[in-house]
């Protein structure tokens, strides 16, 4: 077929051989010569802490009802980075002893940074690494109740604090709760004193004035429980400091910024609930926290050596689920 | 002075001559009670019990106040001065409090307006009472023991009397004696007489101060926490003065709200930006196909903004909860009475949610689903305190009750949580999980024995009894596989983008301004219709939409789609369908086929293929047995899959939100469909237990901790290995609350689906986050820990989300659903064959 012998084609086909032979010279010309780009020292970024909190659901979004809270945090703080962890090889050595247990009572652990004793009904779990101690006596609860004498109870703790950890101080927190536990119960419930058969104190570090939270029962670093025959039925150690030292100073974001970051920012720390319901929040996408304080802290997480600024944010998530206690921290170093 | 002294010396070094020392020391730091070391207060403590005196703070103020005890100087006499001022302050306090009192008194009265003289004087009095008991309260472990038991006496008592002023004097004057023996200040008859008076008046000031809603709602809850008995007569009066202090008006929708609401519908839905954060479509509540997936999202933005603007619709929730099978009237007054009967000690006020609702119960609609909830709310009742009861008390008829019938205890948790939000978001949906069939519990008994047979039986044998036993599921596998093969991947994407996305929009228009206008049942009915008349009755759409496995875990509205969009497909090709279905119903029943519950197959069906025979009954198990019949319900099945999921639903559930002012329908993401898992254990499953020598406390959906948990409790000893169930990477370690110590392990299905298996309260965490782990994996030692106290019981906690439990459970080994304790002749315990399950 030819088809430049009809008229009509041959402007088509005049296009088409244009058309091809732009495209081959865009193909086949040569590389355009780039510049030369003088490098220039690059500048270390400045490196913003983080607080190291995975969220179990990070599709989940938050929304905060502010309440009109406000907070006037300072301009600087010091960032601190524990060199000594309160749960050291010593430290452990001394609970073991002291809570009764014996070399010939060690069992297998996963890693050397932690060690394993258990007699009867009692255990102890405690990890240089994890930076955690955790005491556990399972056997059966005393059917007595109410705690008369909880100043004595109290004086048992401060000894077995300063028998732990010496030169090292630790400020008792106001939420000392009673339950009532049954030996087949699951969960011992929240009762008054009259009518508890276990005490649960809890105790918290500070640093630069400010306390301490990490991941843990009651954001506490150290928590006691006592059944009414003053007998220890738990012990659960995590996080804290031996020794910290201070690091770069950083700035901290003020209530403005905090407000425009902390929907996206923060992160839950500790919700006051159930497995069950944990579960049904973390499979929310969206929840709201109807904000009931706001309060500046230092956070480390157990395994971690940072301690951090934060903003703690603590009140009621509500949603899909039950009400629930929560706190929420926002990373307070300002980018 | 100096015999007091000699004494005071005297009995302290009895006790402990260093005491005297420190004494010293805190006297001279010149600290407040306050900021004294624990240790210090610890020791003024011990030196004031054996000094006879309350406590220690007693003990720190008479040596402050009177250094010359322990043979320190005296106080200069300014501060001696400034002590005898502390009288003209607290009185000048207190006349303040007294000008408040009558202020709130004041406010009480007219917010009261023309309540009867005995309503006012039964609120002041329990009014007084909290204020009393939360005086009380106050005292802490440092106060007087005995005025504070004088205390709760009087305030038990005051609310039985009509005239309770002279006890709570009384009282007061208990409290006087400990705070003079505090203080260390000195009153004369006279000015103690009149420090009663003014304390009492300052007390009842404090909390009848009712301009504060929260201390208002506070003061009473801690009357009725403390007295569960005076519940009744409160609850109702505190509804009351909301009722005339909060009042809600009646649902209605202005011409505004509906034309901000279409405008900007039609507006703005292409408009929104979607927040960067990619959202796993196996993690949501409905996956749906990509573009379809973009638009719910958007919806659900939508919804978010305008949540806070739509006013309440109780007729939704009727129309919900008669599709939805929420609850019978046996089942809530069977409820009730039980909840009367409990004496839960765990009561709490009405919210004032419950109390705006109220309005809705007496006045617009008696037969509201929510008029079941607020009744109990107004009684005090609260799920958790119920769940609480179940778990302590498993021998109860309550907890019988709440075993037997799991959607009531779920129904009062979600309304309950309905009803705390804003009374603006009032009336909510409820989401309560559809009935089964009238013959649903015979079917699943036969799934469940099967179940379990082919529990133990290996890989191929399995597979082979599975077909044998569930026709019905392995015939629709096979043929969904099959059509899914061999067209899912030519015709799915023209399905989304062009037919579902065409009707979807001409749809949503049209249905935005059909059910503002009409409602929602008729608006559903118009849309299910049009939706239909637009795809035709293409059998291949129904097979491939089966083939396509499209999976929802939604519940509420889309099931309500469902119902009535089976409807239409029945009404529009399904008469032939109908007639078999119906002939084989007669024979087995003598009524004709119930279309309700096949209606809701969808959902069934997506929660495990067993549950389609349920919904259908018996007669469908019949015909099940024949695959024509099979085919013809798959392509049923499968037709209203791709009407409800990929067309209808989204259109409809953004609707019918807006409608109902519905927050974004969630669900249960991570898999948890809080309905009995009855099918097979699904291939690909490792039959491994996470922990050797144990024994399952709780099995999935169990009533002590797990009724929305996919997840079982291994008891076993502190420091067992706990080896992973699945190969996968470790995606969370650390503290998870209530979960204390816990892994996160991520793992793909033998079918592709991605799913997570948590391992909690444990001891030593063994891997870290982004390691791999193959089945067998020693990953962890188990432990106790946990936010909430669980050391009395050392347990593994192990769940899934993404998946059913017993689709794929531990050892190859399904627990009964719902079963919780493991002692043999305990109803519901976790038993197989009457024998405790113990773990290899």
């Amino acid at each position: 077929m030819n088809l430049f012998k009809n008229h009509r084609f041959l402007p088509i086909s005049l296009g088409v051989v244009t058309v091809l032979a732009i495209i081959l010279y865009l193909i086949l010309r040569p590389a355009p010569t780039l510049p030369i780009i003088t490098p220039t020292p690059t500048v270390t970024p400045k490196v913003i802490p983080t607080l190291g909190i995975v969220p179990a659901n990070p599709n989940q979004r938050l929304i905060i009802n502010w309440n009109n809270l406000t907070i006037a945090p300072p301009d600087k703080l010091v960032l601190y980075t524990i060199i000594g962890p309160l749960i050291n090889d010593q430290a452990i050595g001394i609970v073991a002893t002291a809570l009764g247990f014996r070399e010939t009572d060690a069992k297998a652990t996963l890693q050397k940074t932690s060690q394993l004793y258990t007699r009867d009904n009692r255990s102890l779990f405690a990890s240089t690494s994890q930076n955690q101690v955790q005491f556990a006596d399972s056997g059966p609860l005393p059917t007595k109740v109410g705690f008369e004498n909880i100043i004595a109870l109290e004086q048992q703790t401060t000894a077995y604090l300063n028998q732990f950890f010496k030169n090292t101080s630790f400020t008792k927190t106001d939420n000392t709760e009673y339950f009532l536990g049954r030996t087949d119960d699951y969960y011992p419930q929240i009762v008054s004193r009259e009518k508890a058969n276990l005490v649960r104190f809890a105790f918290q570090q500070t640093i630069a004035g400010y306390p301490l939270l990490t991941t843990a029962t009651k954001n506490a670093i150290v928590v006691f429980t006592y059944d009414s025959n003053r007998s220890l039925r738990s012990l659960e150690i995590s996080g804290g400091y031996g020794q910290t030292e201070p690091g770069q100073t950083v700035s901290l974001l003020g209530f403005d910024s905090l407000r425009q970051v902390a929907t996206r920012l923060a992160v839950p720390l500790s919700l006051e609930t159930t497995v069950d319901n944990k579960s049904l929040i973390d499979s929310q996408l969206i929840v709201t926290l109807d904000l009931k304080s706001l309060n500046l802290i230092y956070f480390a997480k157990p395994e971690n050596r940072q301690i951090v600024p934060a903003f703690l944010l603590q009140g009621t998530l509500t949603g899909n689920f039950p009400d629930t206690p929560a706190t929420y921290l926002v990373p307070a170093a300002a980018p | 002075m100096a015999t007091a002294s000699s004494d005071f010396l005297t009995l302290l070094n009895k006790k402990d001559p260093n005491t005297i020392l420190q004494l010293k020391e805190i006297v001279r730091s010149g600290l407040g009670f306050d900021k004294l070391s624990d240790a210090q207060k610890l020791l003024l403590h011990d030196a004031a019990l054996s000094l006879n005196l309350p406590n220690g703070l007693v003990l720190y103020v008479k040596i402050v106040l009177d250094p010359e005890s322990i043979d320190l100087p005296p106080l200069p006499a300014s501060q001696k001065e400034t002590n005898a001022n502390i009288n003209q302050v607290i009185a000048a306090n207190v006349e303040k409090l007294r000008a408040d009192l009558a202020a709130a008194q004041n406010e009480v009265a007219t917010k009261l307006g023309g309540r009867s003289k005995s309503d006012k004087e039964l609120i002041y009095r329990l009014l007084r009472v909290a204020a009393i008991r939360k005086e009380a309260d106050r005292l802490t472990a440092e106060s007087d023991q005995k005025a504070r038991s004088l205390l709760e006496k009087i305030a038990y008592e005051a609310d039985t009397k009509t005239q309770p002023q002279p006890e709570i004097q009384k009282g007061i004057a208990a409290l006087l004696e400990t705070a003079i023996a505090a203080t260390g200040l000195i009153y004369s008859p006279n000015q103690k007489q009149e420090a009663v008076n003014l304390i009492a008046a300052a007390t009842l000031a404090e909390v009848e101060n009712l301009a504060n809603e929260n201390s208002r709602s506070e003061v009473l809850q801690a009357a009725l926490s403390t007295h569960p008995d005076y519940h009744t007569p409160t609850s109702d009066l505190f509804r009351q003065i909301d009722e005339n202090t909060n009042y809600t008006p009646a649902p209605n929708y202005s011409d505004t709200i509906n034309r901000q609401i279409t405008d900007d519908l039609a507006v703005n839905l292409n408009k929104i930006t979607l927040p960067p954060t990619e959202i796993n479509p196996a993690e949501v509540a409905f996956s749906v196909p990509g573009p379809l997936q973009d638009r719910l999202e958007k919806t659900q933005v939508l919804i978010t903004f305008f949540s806070g603007k739509i006013i309440t619709n109780d007729k939704t929730d009727l129309v919900m909860a008669n599709l939805t099978g929420a609850i019978t009237p046996e089942q809530e007054k069977e409820f009730t009475n039980l909840i009367i009967a409990a004496d839960l000690t765990d009561r709490i006020a009405a919210t004032q949610a419950a109390a705006t609702a109220a309005t809705v119960i007496g006045k617009l609609n008696p037969t509201s689903p929510l008029a079941p909830v607020l009744r109990w709310r107004s009684m005090g009742a609260d799920p958790t305190a119920i769940q609480k009861h179940v778990q302590t008390l498993p021998g109860s008829k309550l907890s019988a009750f709440v075993h037997n019938n799991p959607t009531v205890l779920l129904h009062f948790q979600r309304q309950t949580q309905k009803l705390n939000l804003p009374t603006n978001q009032l009336g909510r949906e409820t989401t309560a999980p559809p009935r089964l069939g009238p013959l649903a519990g015979l079917t699943n008994g036969f799934q469940s024995i099967t179940n379990r047979l082919s529990g133990f039986l290996p890989g191929q044998v399995g597979q082979v009894f599975n077909a044998a036993t569930h026709p019905f599921q392995f015939i629709q596998g096979k043929i969904g596989n099959f059509i899914g093969n061999q067209f899912v991947d030519k015709f799915k994407g023209w399905l989304v983008e062009k037919v579902g996305a065409k009707i979807a929009n001409e749809s949503f228009n049209r249905a935005a301004q059909f059910v503002l206008k009409e409602g929602l049942t008729k608006g559903i009915e118009k849309v299910a219709s049009f939706a239909i008349a637009k795809i035709g009755g293409t059998a291949l759409v129904a097979g491939i939409s089966a083939a396509i496995g499209i999976s929802t875990l939604g519940v509420g509205t889309v099931i309500q789609v469902a119902v009535m969009a089976g409807i239409e497909v029945a009404k529009f090709g399904g008469k032939v369908v109908m007639g078999i279905l119906n002939g084989l119903s007669r024979a087995m029943t003598d009524k004709d086929f119930d279309w309700k519950p096949i209606a809701a197959a969808p959902l069934l069906l997506l929660t495990g293929a067993g549950g389609l025979l349920g919904s259908l009954g018996a007669a469908t198990s019949v015909a099940a047995m024949s695959a024509g019949v099979a085919l013809v319900i798959s392509a049923l099945v499968g037709f209203f899959l791709y009407i409800t999921i990929i067309t209808v639903a989204p259109i409809i559930t953004t609707i019918a939100q807006l409608d109902s002012g519905l927050g974004p329908q969630q669900g249960p993401a991570f898999g948890g469909v809080y309905e009995p898992y009855t099918g097979p254990i699904l291939p690909g499953c490792s039959q491994i237990w996470p922990v050797s020598g144990g024994l399952v406390l709780q099995g999935p959906h169990g009533t002590y901790s797990h009724l929305t948990a996919e997840a079982v409790d291994i008891y076993v000893p502190i420091g067992t290995p706990v080896k992973s169930m699945s190969s996968g990477m470790v995606t969370l370690t650390g503290w998870g609350d209530s979960y204390g110590n816990w892994i996160q392990v991520r793992s793909t299905s033998a079918n592709g689906k991605s799913y997570t298996v948590i391992y909690a309260h444990l001891s030593e965490i063994g891997v870290q986050v982004g390691n791999p782990v193959g089945v067998g994996t020693v990953i962890a030692l188990s432990g106790a820990s946990s936010s909430v106290p669980s050391f009395a019981n050392p347990h593994l906690h192990m769940e899934y989300r993404g998946i059913a439990y017993n689709s794929c459970p531990a050892g190859g080994v399904q627990v009964p659903d719902g079963c919780a304790g493991a002692v043999v002749g305990k109803p519901n315990a976790c038993l197989i064959n009457g024998k405790p399950i113990y773990t290899k």
